[in-house]
């Protein structure tokens, strides 16, 4: 994913950068940086009015959550119970809700034995702790709920992730679970963008960091590759 | 608090849950049983083929239809209060086209498109000029019952065409025509909320629109359906309430509104939407039916009617309603 002098009105940009196949590139900044703004502006919620999104060859102008969705980047929104779950559906609901779009191409029936199948296959593979599929969401943990979050985008192949916080209020196993997910999706080839609050975190789960600051990278981005990473005082000093 | 008087306290919770969840699910049943227990007792007319047939299921129908219709529409935790002028402009449609147009069975497809334009009317000024569903319905709730009498030119107008009248007063095996197109639809509904795409994003809709727009869904195309669909049925509704008496007055459909609204939430769609489903608004109407057909044996006087109408109403939803899923009621 290649981002060319992306912008929305003065809050955020303008921001160029690119994604590489399966790198974990962390962004951070303070509150009110634009780093969350800017994860909106990756997933199409947010509108771009100048510059564009390249995604595999494909530009895009002013996308909407759709079309990049379509382009094939997921976003997993940093406060899970109002933006990323339906609380009162099933974890099989919640699982299948991204890839319910494309089933059975324009035919408007759903196809319930694949969603059993990729709801049965997330639960195993995330092994999210669910009395089972027909379970509701509302009685998960905050660890397994963002679980379902992430499958509902591993459901379907999706081959750029774009993640805020996305172990916030989850407990310290469950972490270390998403941790090795990430890890495990970017040894496939796909591509994660890192938004987070807490550096030590996002210093060891990046390749690269962006530090953020009124909207726009205030530097070339940080080598964070192994044996190379950044110190917080590093990133500290960039972010205020 | 020790500690088992804690998890006493818990269990305790847990038990009055499965006793309200176990009211909410068959209150609208115990309902229904029990008006027909009253009724077969207190009347000898009403446990009758003829009239559990002829008269509750018949007149049961066109508020099925109705009902239905906007059931999806409250599911994605919209409204539809357009939906009695719907019936009343496809039924005014049909009469026309078929005693002045001479279309004869084609009436019945144009006046059913009729209802989808006016649902599709509905959607695309509630989802494109962001007007609140609520008003943009209650406008168009006059407007269409303007627009129906006026063609009507005031006075009921009638047709001739038997062959075409038989459409919704035949007979197969004894069972009314009307009432199998009612169950034919009724079916069809519950197929499209729990098997179609539609009808899974009108329930995560009426949940969080956020998370579905979120997870890539094209919002604003599914949150115009369930109004093209409420237009659909509600033409359907006025093609059969016209075809069974082949005529239209100025005021058919009127009064349909509000029971139909009654019957879906009793049916346990919850007015904030996500929960429940067309296939339990047919309790609701039952309910409704049912009263309606026995008071009228009874010879209940009109007006007392309407208030025991009410408190039943009133007292199925308070019964219904799935307190659990819903955080504030307003």
């Amino acid at each position: 994913m290649a981002v060319d002098s992306v912008a929305h009105e003065d809050a955020v940009g303008p921001v160029s950068f690119s994604l590489r196949e399966g790198e974990i590139f962390g962004i951070v900044g303070v509150e009110g940086s634009g780093k969350q703004r800017f994860g909106r502006l990756l997933a199409g919620d947010l509108e771009i009015t100048s510059g564009s999104i390249t995604v595999e060859g494909t530009e895009l102008n002013n996308p909407s959550v759709s079309d990049m969705v379509d382009a094939g980047v997921g976003y997993i929104p940093k406060d899970r119970k109002s933006e990323g779950l339906l609380l009162y559906q099933s974890v099989l609901v919640n699982t299948s809700l991204a890839m319910i779009r494309d089933m059975n191409g324009s035919m408007p029936m759903l196809d319930l034995e694949a969603e059993q199948e990729a709801t049965a296959d997330a639960i195993e593979e995330l092994s999210i702790k669910t009395p089972g599929p027909d379970a509701l969401i509302h009685g998960l943990s905050g660890g397994n709920q963002q679980k379902v979050v992430i499958a509902r985008w591993l459901a379907q192949d999706t081959p750029i992730l774009v993640m805020d916080n996305v172990t916030r209020g989850i407990d310290v196993g469950a972490k270390e679970e998403v941790y090795r997910l990430c890890r495990e999706l970017t040894d496939q080839g796909v591509s994660i963008v890192f938004i987070g609050d807490e550096l030590p975190e996002v210093i060891g789960m990046s390749n690269r960091i962006g530090v953020m600051a009124n909207g726009q990278f205030v530097a070339e981005p940080f080598d964070a590759s192994p044996g190379n990473k950044p110190t917080e005082e590093d990133l500290i000093q960039e972010m205020i | 608090m020790s500690t088992s008087s804690v998890s006493e306290w818990i269990n305790s919770q847990r038990e009055q849950r499965t006793l309200q969840d176990w009211i909410q699910d068959l209150g609208p049943f115990v309902m229904l049983f029990g008006l027909m227990v009253i009724f077969s007792l207190t009347t000898e007319r009403f446990l009758t083929e003829g009239n559990l047939l002829d008269n509750v299921a018949k007149n049961a129908v066109t508020l099925l239809l109705v009902a239905l219709a906007g059931t999806f529409p409250i599911l994605q935790q919209s409204i539809d209060l357009s939906v009695e002028s719907v019936v009343l402009l496809t039924g005014v449609v049909t009469v026309v086209l078929i005693a002045e147009f001479g279309l004869g069975l084609l009436a019945i497809p144009i006046a059913i498109g009729v209802g989808m334009l006016a649902g599709l009317f509905n959607g695309l000024v509630f989802t494109k000029l962001k007007v609140p569903s609520f008003l943009v319905t209650l406008g168009t709730l006059s407007v269409m019952a303007g627009v129906g009498k006026i063609i009507t030119g005031g006075s009921t107008i009638t047709f001739r065409n038997d062959s075409i009248r038989a459409i919704a007063t035949g007979n197969v095996l004894g069972i009314p025509n009307l009432v199998l197109w009612g169950l034919l639809i009724y079916i069809a509904t519950i197929v499209l909320a729990f098997r179609t795409k539609f009808g899974r994003y009108c329930f995560a809709l009426g949940e969080n629109e956020r998370v579905v727009e979120l997870a890539g869904a094209k919002v604003d195309r599914y949150k115009i359906y369930p109004f093209v669909l409420s237009g659909l049925l509600c033409g359907v509704a006025g093609v059969l309430l016209t075809l069974r008496i082949s005529s239209a007055s100025p005021n058919i459909g009127s009064g349909l509104m509000l029971p139909s609204i009654a019957a879906i939430v009793m049916g346990g769609t919850a007015l904030t939407g996500g929960v429940g489903g067309p296939h339990r608004t047919i309790l609701g109407v039952l309910v409704i039916a049912v009263l309606n057909n026995g008071m009228n044996l009874l010879a209940v006087d009109s007006f007392v009617q309407e208030i025991i109408l009410g408190l039943v109403v009133v007292a199925a939803v308070a019964l219904s309603i799935d307190r659990d899923k819903i955080d504030v009621v307003k």
